[in-house]
């Protein structure tokens, strides 16, 4: 009964909206999560890494070095350390939030920054492996903030990478609906879902993202809803049905534009057919 | 029943389900057990435990059955309902989870609560700690990961050295480990009482991988620990909780009592901690020691020392290394041609391979071995071990297995088809049947079911 | 009345068979010891030939196969 270890990176959304909801059941789930995790097969590994609307940070494992930890509780130890490097990470990230001048209404989390982060950071794992055998790898993403459409380049770069990687990218929705990453889930191969309250979070985690993607397929799962797959456009970063492409680099406007902002290449558009009079003899 | 027997080794799974249910029970009781179960479950019975760890009540076996999925394109979902099926039999099996019945009279099923709450404590906290380190203040004498390895690695080989070589360098291992070897029916005395000679089973054991070898050995031990007078729940609980430390910690010994004291002075011996001396309080796991409970599935987990073997396509092998023991492994199954100062040359030819099967040894277990220790460059290879050298050592091997003899009775001349089928539908259900030909109406059964069919026959004919 | 016989059987391919009822028409065990020729790939034999016939078998390996000797003696 040979498994293979599953390297999971966790990107956690900690926008300042968290507030609205329950901030305290909503990092239990997710250190819950990450220790169940660690806790299911010696092979297994983590990284956790944290977004909101200022930076990403990587909050596990921790650049700063542990000095000798003593278990406190029944916990196994190393989890025990999981837990204290995440509760360090976020504190710093608090205190560095607190003291920015920015407003966090409109923005919304650098979870795209955060994804690519978590891509490298699973690369660089995999080439440091000994034996150069494929690493299992997934990368989950829980979000609460509201979506604005600015990150969507960014993110169709992160999906796309993480595509040719075969890292298939879950992602679980506090909250609302977000189409952009219901999109990326469908196109790496992981699983969405939204979770309506932040109590149901852990429980949905447990139940449906805990397996790697094999044993997912084992078990009953609801059944995916249709992706909206609608582009944002490039000027003004609305989703639209309909829009004009250019033809060099496929960028997406909503109206027919002379020059794309991109590529620079000039277009020509309404202009008069010229008739060629010299054919006709 | 002909030929030597290959070495099976038990892993954690089996060798709980072989103890009572009350040991099982009482060893349930601690966070540790309970964590090194879980991990060694297939996945599919550890997601059924996750999904009822937070739930008190029994469970209706229908939602359990509502879990497996009911269509799907292209794939067997007979399949998949078989897999659930193993899953749950597992849990079944080692009183995990037991079938009730619930309010509605309605089968059901309830997780056991004392390996719940000991599961939940280990994963998300809570309880108290079993380490009992906290009081524990920093050691004047500090060992670092190397010298533990170091003296790991010496401790283990020292006792596969004595394996080797059982004449001399006796006095070198404990007689506790010595005892252990025996029970294991690795060595044999041979004839005069101080002779140990090592059997087809200890050559198996020598070529097997370090983690392996660890996991084996301490089953044995484990085995003999009732006859010393030391608990077997004790011992096996201290052992899961030595599997979960981290290396290069050292632990307290406050509160452990004489059974397990003289537990861990063993686990000195055999190299699996690091004691400086009795009286220090303290003492450090060693890379053996750790994740033990996975067995051969460590696997590659950590990888103590490289291995130094470079393997050719022309059977020759180089061994860069001094090691007389490495040296010694080799020359099980290869010819040793050249020795330099700093490598060794040997080659692999039909007639050490074939003195290696004679022992008992299997093809599959020196290509393992092979792989194993084989040098890092030999990883940029796509195989590691040459296709050719490891096809040829199976085929020497399957050569060897070319007739199946099997001792038996045969019966011919029946004297209807009548009474040919009543004899042969009773050895095969009985499960003695080893070959029938109808249409010349001869059957052989085993030399063992011989009796029982006589007797039946003499029956058949009274009538 | 049925015939009763103790022995080994034996099961291996059509090529090993024609040699051992080789074996058994010359006597290269000192009598013959096929008992029953039962089909293509089953045969059974005298109970005591076990050992014999393996050394046999060997030894016509031994004849029929190229033991290479290392350069570096």
């Amino acid at each position: 009964m040979t498994e293979e270890g599953c390297l999971l990176v966790m990107v956690v959304d900690m926008h300042p909206q968290l507030a609205e909801h329950d901030a305290h059941t909503y990092l239990n789930a997710v250190v819950a999560f990450a220790n169940l995790h660690l806790a299911a097969n010696v092979r297994n590994s983590l990284g956790v890494l944290a977004a909101n609307h200022l930076e990403s940070r990587f909050l596990y494992p921790s650049c700063d070095g542990d000095g000798v930890e003593r278990q406190r509780d029944g916990r196994l130890e190393m989890l025990g350390q999981v837990d204290r490097a995440i509760e360090r990470g976020l504190k710093t990230m608090a205190v560095a939030a607190g003291a920015s001048p920015m407003h966090s209404e409109q923005s919304e989390s650098l979870l795209s920054g955060a994804m690519g982060r978590g891509l490298l950071y699973i690369k660089r794992r995999e080439t440091e492996e000994v034996l150069t055998k494929k690493l299992q790898s997934r990368l989950l993403v829980l979000k609460i903030s509201s979506d604005t459409g600015s990150q969507y380049l960014t993110y169709i770069n992160a999906y796309l990478t993480a595509q040719k990687m075969s890292t298939p990218v879950d992602v679980c929705v506090v909250g609302g609906e977000c189409g952009l990453l219901q999109q990326g889930a469908d196109i790496t191969g992981g699983t969405y879902h939204c979770v309506r309250q932040v109590t149901e979070l852990l429980q949905t985690l447990l139940l449906m993202y805990h397996c790697g993607p094999a044993t997912r397929r084992k078990m009953n799962a609801p059944p995916p809803d249709t992706v909206d797959y609608r582009a944002a456009c490039f000027c003004h970063r609305t989703l639209v049905d309909m829009a004009s492409v250019c033809s060099n680099c496929l960028s997406v406007y909503c109206k027919a534009v002379p020059l794309c902002t991109t590529c620079n290449v000039i277009f020509q558009t309404d202009r008069p057919l010229v008739r060629l009079s010299k054919k006709k003899k | 029943m002909y030929g030597p027997q290959t070495l099976t080794c038990k892993n954690l799974q089996e060798y709980l389900k072989s103890l009572s249910r009350d040991i099982l029970d009482r060893l349930y009781n601690h966070p540790a057990t309970c964590l090194a179960v879980f991990r060694e479950l297939p996945a599919l019975s550890r997601q059924f435990i996750l999904r009822l760890l937070f739930v008190n009540k029994p469970v209706a076996q229908v939602l359990l059955a509502s879990w497996i999925p009911q269509h799907d394109a292209g794939r067997d979902v007979g399949d998949i309902a078989a897999e659930h099926r193993q899953g749950t039999q597992v849990l079944l099996d080692m009183c995990i989870w037991q079938e009730v019945k619930d309010q509605q009279g309605n089968m059901a099923i309830r997780l056991s609560s004392t390996f719940r709450e000991n599961l939940k404590v280990a994963i998300l906290g809570g309880g108290r700690p079993w380490t009992m380190s906290a009081t524990l203040d920093s050691d004047p004498h500090q060992r670092n990961v190397e010298f533990l390895d170091k003296y790991a690695m010496d401790r283990w080989e020292s006792v596969l050295q004595f394996l080797v070589q059982p004449g001399r360098g006796q006095k070198a291992i404990s007689r506790d480990a010595m005892r252990t070897l025996l029970h294991a029916g690795l060595i044999e005395s041979s004839g005069e009482s101080d002779n140990m000679q090592i059997t087809s089973a200890g050559f198996q054991f020598l070529l097997l991988d370090t983690a392996s070898q660890v996991w084996f050995f301490i089953l044995k031990y484990l085995e003999t620990v009732t006859e010393r007078g030391m608990s077997l729940v004790a011992c096996l609980t201290f052992l899961f909780k030595l599997s979960f430390s981290t290396l290069g910690k050292d632990y307290s010994m406050e509160g452990m009592d004489n059974e397990l004291l003289t537990f861990l002075q063993h686990l000195r011996e055999f190299g699996l901690v690091y004691l400086r001396k009795r009286s220090s309080g303290r003492f450090y796991p060693t890379r053996l020691a750790l994740n033990i409970t996975a067995g051969q599935n460590k696997g590659i987990i950590d990888v103590p020392k490289q291995g130094n073997l470079i393997i050719e396509t022309n059977y020759r092998v180089y061994a860069y290394t001094t090691s007389e023991l490495q040296i010694s492994l080799l020359a099980i199954f290869c010819d040793i041609e050249g020795r330099f100062p700093n490598m060794v040359v040997a080659s692999i030819s039909r007639s050490s391979v074939r003195r290696a099967l004679l022992k008992g040894i299997g093809a599959e277990q020196i290509i393992s071995f092979l792989k194993q220790h084989c040098h890092p460059q030999m990883y940029k290879l796509s195989s590691v071990v040459p296709r050719t050298v490891a096809d040829q050592i199976k085929l020497w091997e399957m050569e060897r297995e070319r007739l199946e003899f099997t001792e038996g009775v045969l019966y011919k001349d029946f004297m209807s088809l009548h009474d040919f089928n009543l004899l042969s539908n009773y050895a095969s259900s009985n499960g003695v049947l080893i070959y029938s030909d109808e249409r010349q109406r001869t059957m052989v059964v085993t030399k063992k079911g011989h009796p029982s069919i006589k007797t039946f026959w003499k029956e058949e004919q009274a009538k | 009345m049925v015939n009763v016989m103790k022995g080994i059987l034996i099961k291996c391919d059509p090529v090993m068979k024609q040699f051992l009822l080789h074996l058994d028409e010359t006597m290269k065990l000192g009598s013959k010891f096929v008992l029953v020729d039962l089909d293509e790939c089953h045969l059974f034999v005298q109970p005591e030939v076990y050992n014999s016939l393996k050394n046999l078998i060997d030894e016509q390996y031994e004849k029929v196969y190229y033991n290479q000797k290392s350069s570096l003696e």
